[in-house]
Formats: structure tokens, sequence, C-alpha cells
């Protein structure tokens, strides 16, 4: 038991990391657009060649 | 958006690429070879784009994407040079502004550290987030782009380019040419300031959650009385855990307390009687306040008294479960891409000084400057110098048939010029223009209504009103039993009767609910954005219909086709499309939508002229065709001055065909008015328009209250007068001239279709541009109120119910968090019910 008195101050340490994260993620608006970053990760990433024919 | 089907089933008769129906009397007209295999289309710019994304690689957007585009605006470019000169035109002016960007006049472009130009663009088009992904990829196929990110909920595109390397008028073109329309970026401030707000309050509920997470961990242990002796030092941690939920997370609660108290202080000492009452609507927030500082108290005198009467655990989960509530309930209502756009004007204009033309940015003219308008839309508020055009005024009268202006006359910003060439003498422009200040008074009825909303008592208000009173005259009640029995455990049971009576059931009840409607709505295509809509809804008995573009399909129709000759109709009609090919005027869209692939090149684009104010003509094979007004095509014929345009199609002055175009009836307007009045919903015709045809669609549709010819002001006051006699009333429009007459209804609503004013002016947009809609809406709306009603009613019981025990000292920590777990599950399980009672609904709606 008398681990506890280490582990929890440990949690509390990364709680908080958790939140300075959570908080500068938010800021720098990584959460500004909720519907299109759920559905990135099902879109195939096989990008096509640079091709540019908008050049006269 | 909210994803409409897991996958879009392309069926056999709809346009492989905006599922449409495909033509009627040849559903494989247009065809395309897309990915291998050969689909049909609807129209040739359906065609046109497909063919496009397919070429370039990005057919898998068709395998990806979950719901359906809007059919292209604008017909193909490429297949004539008449039509591509026309867009690149229009995107041309774009450049202009780029050039202007080092001046930083031009809100919507920066050059960034790194020596590229930033643009941040609205994309009109974007509905899913597979349309993300096809303009990000085919950005990034073209060189010079260096980065391009598109966000789904406001439709904004981030563009970070090298305009030294691609004109921002090509990646225009590029994106036209999937099918997006792009434009400058210029948020409302409403728009602004309500993605800020949500951002802020997701911020606060994710430390409330991660925070809520640790205290639970801690509190558990308690529950099951693992650790005795370690009690007194996990209670500490605990509440040094609690401290930035009371002072960060739950602030909006506390400000939003202190305002009513506020409020209800200055109203007792200015006496002013019917104030007191309004003092306390939107007061849920003062329980819950009281709530969460009397827990609070209550924690923190156990911590130093060292007893385990700790309450960290409930505060921090009621907490969070507000929040979460709120936060849902913002992003369901959440208009961010509506928002987007103000009146669009041209921001770049041709100025005509020491006979010179020079393309410059609005913003640079002078009063006085003479402006050359040779089509599309008019930049400046003015007087006509010289010239002879015809210009479509429907955003300010609603009426689409273009009036011709000529030397002396007023033209209006915004308004636009089918043909002919104007030199006007400016006025006004930009923020001083006509139409941003019928903008502004929508906006400025907009916040009125708002402030008129917040003073009416819905079900909830009346609720909240005597929740308050009531909990603190038992808390005070119990505190003084128990003073004069007892008086050591006064205190501990006033604030036992004030953390019991925590309302979180309660604050849950309707928000719940009406979330739950609101994200259900959404998935059937109803957008709404209103809070008070479905509350108020129900109880509504009169809808008043604008009716050019809502109750009729707002563009023109061929009615009836009569021929003179040995051609047949069909015949005919494609002599009209391809003489109507290249022209701007309305009616020429009734001909274009009936355009097939094959003839439409008949005559060769320079051959056609536009002779103003009379129609089109094209000679071949030195035969002069001609089609417009009677008495031009085939001199001798008187002309009418009907509401049905009759258009006579002839060829060297003998009659061919004569076609009649009219703005017919949407399919469903007869029978969603017929149901409407089935429930006791009477209905009336609100019309700028002044011709027969307003009382034709009445009689039509069985509409009996008609009110016509109405200026915007005239509609504004209409409406008044009936919310005198009706109490309430639903305003249903498009058109830019309904902004201020939506604005100034009890609850309005737009249709797709409906310009960015109305949209904005909105609190329902009908996505699906169907009026049935409406009767899914209403029924919703009272599906929704009667589960608000029970969650209520339930909360409430719950409530009083553990009141005596908690005014005994009878309720412990734990027992009371439980309880407020299981009757806040409760209420939101019984919300939940309206989804799967919606999907019943919509099934038998569509």
């Amino acid at each position: 038991m008398q681990s506890f008195y280490l582990i929890i101050p440990v949690a509390l340490v990364f709680c908080g990391l958790a939140i300075v994260a959570w908080l500068w993620a938010s800021n720098s608006g990584q959460y500004d657009d909720l519907d299109r970053e759920a559905r990135r990760i099902l879109e195939d990433e096989n990008t096509p060649a640079r091709r540019d024919d908008t050049k006269p | 958006m909210v994803a409409v089907d897991s996958a879009i089933k392309n069926s056999e008769n709809c346009c492989f690429h905006c599922n449409d129906p495909l033509p009627r009397d040849n559903p494989q007209q247009f065809a395309g070879v897309i990915d291998g295999s050969t689909r049909y289309f609807c129209c040739p710019a359906c065609i046109a784009v497909a063919d496009a994304i397919n070429g370039l690689g990005l057919s898998q957007y068709y395998r990806q994407r979950d719901s359906k585009p809007q059919r292209p605006a604008s017909p193909d470019n490429n297949a004539s040079s008449k039509t591509e000169n026309h867009t690149a035109e229009n995107f041309c002016d774009i450049d202009v502004l780029v050039t202007q960007a080092a001046t930083g006049k031009i809100p919507f472009l920066k050059k960034n550290a790194e020596g590229f130009y930033e643009a941040q663009l609205f994309i009109a088009d974007i509905h899913c987030a597979s349309c993300c992904w096809l303009i990000e990829h085919r950005l990034q196929q073209l060189d010079g782009v260096v980065r391009a990110d598109t966000q789904l909920n406001s439709h904004k595109l981030t563009l970070c380019w090298q305009p030294s390397c691609l004109p921002l008028s090509r990646i225009f073109l590029a994106l036209h040419e999937i099918g997006y329309r792009a434009a400058p970026w210029q948020p409302a401030e409403q728009q602004t300031q309500s993605s800020a707000k949500q951002k802020k309050l997701l911020q606060r509920l994710g430390v409330a959650g991660l925070l809520a997470m640790q205290i639970h961990m801690v509190a558990m242990g308690s529950y099951f009385g693992a650790m005795p002796n370690m009690q007194h030092w996990m209670n500490g941690v605990a509440l040094l855990l609690s401290l930035p939920i009371w002072f960060y997370s739950a602030d909006p609660f506390f400000i939003s307390a202190w305002r009513s108290l506020k409020h209800l202080g200055k109203t007792l000492i200015h006496k002013n009687r019917s104030g007191w009452r309004e003092a306390f609507v939107a007061s849920m927030d003062v329980p819950v306040a009281l709530a969460i500082v009397a827990a609070a108290i209550n924690s923190i005198i156990a911590v130093l008294q060292g007893t385990d009467d700790v309450y960290f655990d409930s505060i921090a989960m009621f907490v969070f479960l507000l929040l979460g509530a709120r936060f849902l309930e913002a992003r369901a209502r959440s208009r961010l891409a509506v928002f987007a756009q103000d009146p669009v004007l041209p921001q770049v204009c041709t100025r005509i000084r020491d006979n010179r033309q020079q393309r410059i940015p609005t913003s640079d003219l002078k009063k006085l400057d003479e402006v050359l308008v040779k089509t599309g839309i008019i930049p400046v508020d003015g007087i006509v110098i010289s010239g002879n055009a015809a210009v479509e005024q429907a955003v300010i009268t609603g009426e689409f048939l273009p009036v011709q202006k000529q030397r002396d006359d007023h033209v209006i910003a915004g308004t636009s010029l089918v043909s002919g060439e104007l030199l006007v003498q400016a006025q006004s422009w930009g923020a001083e223009s006509h139409i941003a200040d019928l903008h502004r008074r929508m906006e400025n009825a907009l916040s009125a209504k708002q402030e008129r909303k917040s003073a009416r008592h819905d079900i909830y208000d009346t609720v909240a009103q005597f929740f308050t009173p009531a909990i603190l005259l038992i808390a005070s009640g119990s505190a003084v039993f128990w003073y004069f029995t007892a008086p050591a455990k006064a205190l501990p049971a006033f604030l036992a009767v004030l953390v019991a009576s925590c309302p979180c059931a309660l604050t849950l009840a309707i928000p719940a609910a009406l979330t739950a409607a609101t994200l259900q709505l959404r998935r059937q295509g109803i957008l709404v954005t209103g809070r008070h809509v479905l509350q108020s809804l129900p109880e509504i008995s009169h809808y008043v219909f604008d009716k050019t573009g809502t109750l009729t399909q707002g563009r023109m129709h061929i009615t009836n086709t009569k021929t003179f000759s040995s051609l047949s109709a069909q015949e005919c009609l494609d002599l009209a499309c391809a003489l109507e090919r290249y022209s701007l005027h309305p009616v020429a869209s009734a001909f274009n939508r009936k355009a097939s692939a094959s003839n439409t090149d008949f005559f060769s684009a320079d051959a056609i002229e536009q002779v103003l104010h009379c129609g089109v003509e094209a000679t071949h094979q030195n035969k002069r065709y001609r089609i417009g007004k009677r008495n031009w095509v085939s001199p001798g014929t008187p002309d009418d001055e009907q509401r049905d345009i009759k258009i006579l199609l002839g060829c060297d002055g003998a009659a061919l065909a004569e076609f009649t175009l009219g703005d017919p009836l949407r399919s469903d307007s007869k029978s969603c008015i017929e149901q409407l009045n089935q429930q006791s919903i009477t209905c009336s015709i609100v019309s700028g328009d002044h011709s027969s045809a307003v009382d034709s669609i009445a009689a039509q549709t069985g509409i009996p209250s008609v009110y016509k010819n109405c200026s915007p002001a005239q509609k504004v006051e209409v409406i008044n007068s009936m919310r005198k006699r009706h109490g309430t009333v639903v305003m249903i429009g498009d058109g830019v001239n309904d902004g201020p007459v939506l604005a100034h209804a009890d609850i309005s609503i737009a249709l797709a279709e409906a310009s960015q004013t109305a949209q904005l002016a909105a609190d329902v947009i009908l996505l699906n541009n169907t009026l049935q809609d409406l009767l899914a809406l209403r029924s919703m709306a009272i599906r929704t109120n009667n589960i608000a009603r029970q969650n209520l009613a339930w909360a409430l019981l719950y409530n009083f119910s553990i009141l005596p025990l908690a005014a005994a000292g009878m309720l412990s920590p734990v027992s009371a968090a439980i309880g407020m777990a299981l009757s806040s599950l409760l209420v939101t399980t019984n919300a939940l019910r309206l989804f799967s009672a919606g999907k019943n609904n919509s099934s038998g709606t569509h």
C-alpha cells in the first residue's frame, strides 16, 4: 500500500502533461474540424502522381 | 455534414455523379466511361466533371464518398471556346486581387514567413469528407501548390501556393473542372464568434474529462473501503484534482448564474414587476451553480475535518456531463458552413479613366468613377451614363425576368446583367451598397429576434423558474428545523439538500432530446439551427409562403410547345436549344436543361448573336434563325403582356414553333399544403410579384389569403400584423429580398437553393429542397416535445423524491452519485428513442 504514495503523484504528473498536451493540440487548431479528421483514416493513401494540366 | 448513408448506391436510374434521375425519355443519352465501366449521367455537366475526375486518376472518390453532390452549376466548360473564355475571365479577377495582396488590404490573402502566399477560400459545394479528399489531392497534383487543407464543417480551404509559378485563377479553374466553386473567405462576425465559443467549450470539456477520470480512480477505492487508512490522503488528492474543474471547466455555469442573479437584483431594486419573472429565464444555471458550490463546500469541510463525505467524483461527473451535453447540442445546431458568405458582390471591376479600361479592386474605387459592366453581377450602385442592357433584379425584387436599363436609370449592385453593356457612374459599393444595407437590416432584425426569444418562456424556463426558489425554500426549511432540534446538523442538512437537488438529469432532460432530434433531422437533410424551433413549432398554426422559388420551382420551364411547320416539336426544341446555348437570359435556362448532347453544336458559336431586348439569332446555310420576342421573330405578330411567356422560334421571318414558358409549381407544393391544412394549419402567400401568376398559384394550392406586390419592407409589415393576429408564424422563403422578413418571423425556413442571405436568416434549412420536409419537421418537433416532457417529469420526480432523504441527513455521497448517474442515463436513453422514431418516419415520407 505504501507504493500508492509514489504512484499517485506520478499519475498526477502524467495527468498534468495530458492536459497541457490537450490544450496545445486544441489551440493549434487540430480539433477545429471533427467531421473531416474522423474519416481521414478511411481514405486510400496512394496519392496520384503530380500532374499539372492547367497550364495552357 | 453527417453522412446520409454508409455508401451511396448508384441505382440504375440515377446519374453516376450526382444521383439525380436520368433523363426520362432517353436514360442512356449521356454516357461516359469511368474506371473502365460505362456509366450514365443526367446532364453534360455531370459527364464533364466525372470525366475530369477520372482522367486525373482520382476516381476512387466515387468509391469513398458517402453523400451525393449537387449537380454542377455551370455547363461543361471545355466544349466551347465561348463559355471557357467566360469562366476564365471570371477567374482572372482573382489574380487582380492577388497583385494587391502585398498592401495587406485583402483580408483573405497573406504572405507567410516562408515567402509563399496563403489564401483562405470558401468552397460552397463541399458536402462530405470525400470532397475534402478530392480537393486536396487535386490541388496537390498542381506544381506551385505547397499545401491545401480543407475543413468539412466550415467549407474552408486553406491554400498555400506560389503565385509566380501558378496564378490563383488556374487553381480556381482546376476546382471548377472537378465541380467545385471557390470564392474568397469572408466570415461573418457571428461565425467567428460561434466557432471560438465551441472551441473553448471543447477545451473545458476535455480538461473536465481527463480530471474526472483521475478523480473517479481515486474515488473507486473509497467506494469499496479498500484503503481505510489512506482515505484522508486520497481525499486531499481528489480535492487537488477538482480545483481546475471548479475554477476552469465550470466557469460558464458560474458566469451565467451570476449574470441572471445580477439581473434579478437589478429588477428587484427597480421594482420592475414584469421584469422579475424574466430574470429567472435561462436561470437553470443558478441551481447548477448552487449545487456545485454546495457540494464543493461540503467536500472541503469533510477534508478539513477528516471525514469521508466527499462529493468530488459527483461534481466532476456532473460538470463533464453538462459540458458534454452543451457541446453536442451546439455542434448539432452548428451552421458554420452557411455563415460564410455575405451577399457576394464582385471584388473587382472595370474602371474607365482617361479613356483607358483598368481592372481594379472595388475597394479602390472613388465616388463618381465610371465603371464598365459587360456581363455578370453589377459591382456598384449607381446611375447609368450610357449603354443599354437587360438586368435581372431577382435579388431585390424576387422577379427573375430581366428589366431594361438605359441612360439615367439606377442600377443596384448585386443584380446581374444578362445582355448588353452599361457604363455606370458609381455612387456606392461594398459595405455602403443597397444590398449590404439590406443584409445589415436583416442582421439587426435577427439580433432583435434573439432578444425577443430569450425573453419568451418555454417549458424549460417555467421549470427553472420554480425549481430554484423551491430548492432554496426546502433547504432553508430543513436548516431551520434542525437548528431547533439539533443545531449541529443544521448546516450539513442545508448543504445536503442543495447537493441532492443537483439538477443533473433535469438539465440534461431537454438538451438531450433536442440534440437527438436535431441530429436525426440533420441526417434526413433538415438543418435546424435555431434553438427554439423544435420547442415552439408544434404550437404554431400559421405558415406563410413566398411564391417564387418556394411554392414554385423558381426557374423557367417549357410548359407548352406549338408547332407551325413541318418540323416536329423535338426538332424545333433542338433548334431552340442550339440557339439559346450561350445566352445568359433566364429564359435560356429553360432550354439548356432540355438540350441533348448530339445537336447543340448545330450553329457554330461565332454565328450566334444576341440581340438586346429581342432574342437570339443565327445564320445557318443562308437561313436566318431567330428565337425571342414574337414581333421580332415574325413581324406582324403582336407581343403579349401575359405572365406566361410565349417565345417564338422562326426561320427567315416565318414562325416555326411557339414555346410557352412558365414557372411551374413544385411537384410537392399542393400535397404539402393539403396535409398542413389537415393538421389545421392555415397558410398564406406573401409575394413581391404583382402578376396574376400569384393568384393562379394560390388557386392551384388552395391557399386562401394572398398578399402580392409587396416590397421587402411591406412583407415585414404583413408578417408583423400576422404575428399580432395568430400569435406566432412560420415563414418559408428563399430570396435575398426575403432576408428581412425571414428574420422577423418567429420561425423561418429556407430551402437549400435559397440565397445565402435567406439561409443566414433562416432557423431551418431544408437541404433536400422539398416542401415535404416541412411535415417531417413538424412531426419530429411534436415527438421531441413529448420526449422532453417525459424527461422533465422523471427528472423532477427523482429530484424531489430524494430531497426528503437529504433533508433528514440520510443521503450518503455514494448513493447521491449513483442516483445522479442513473437518472441521467435514463433521460439520455429516453432521448435516444428519437433516432429510431425518426427513421420509421423518414421511410414513410420519402
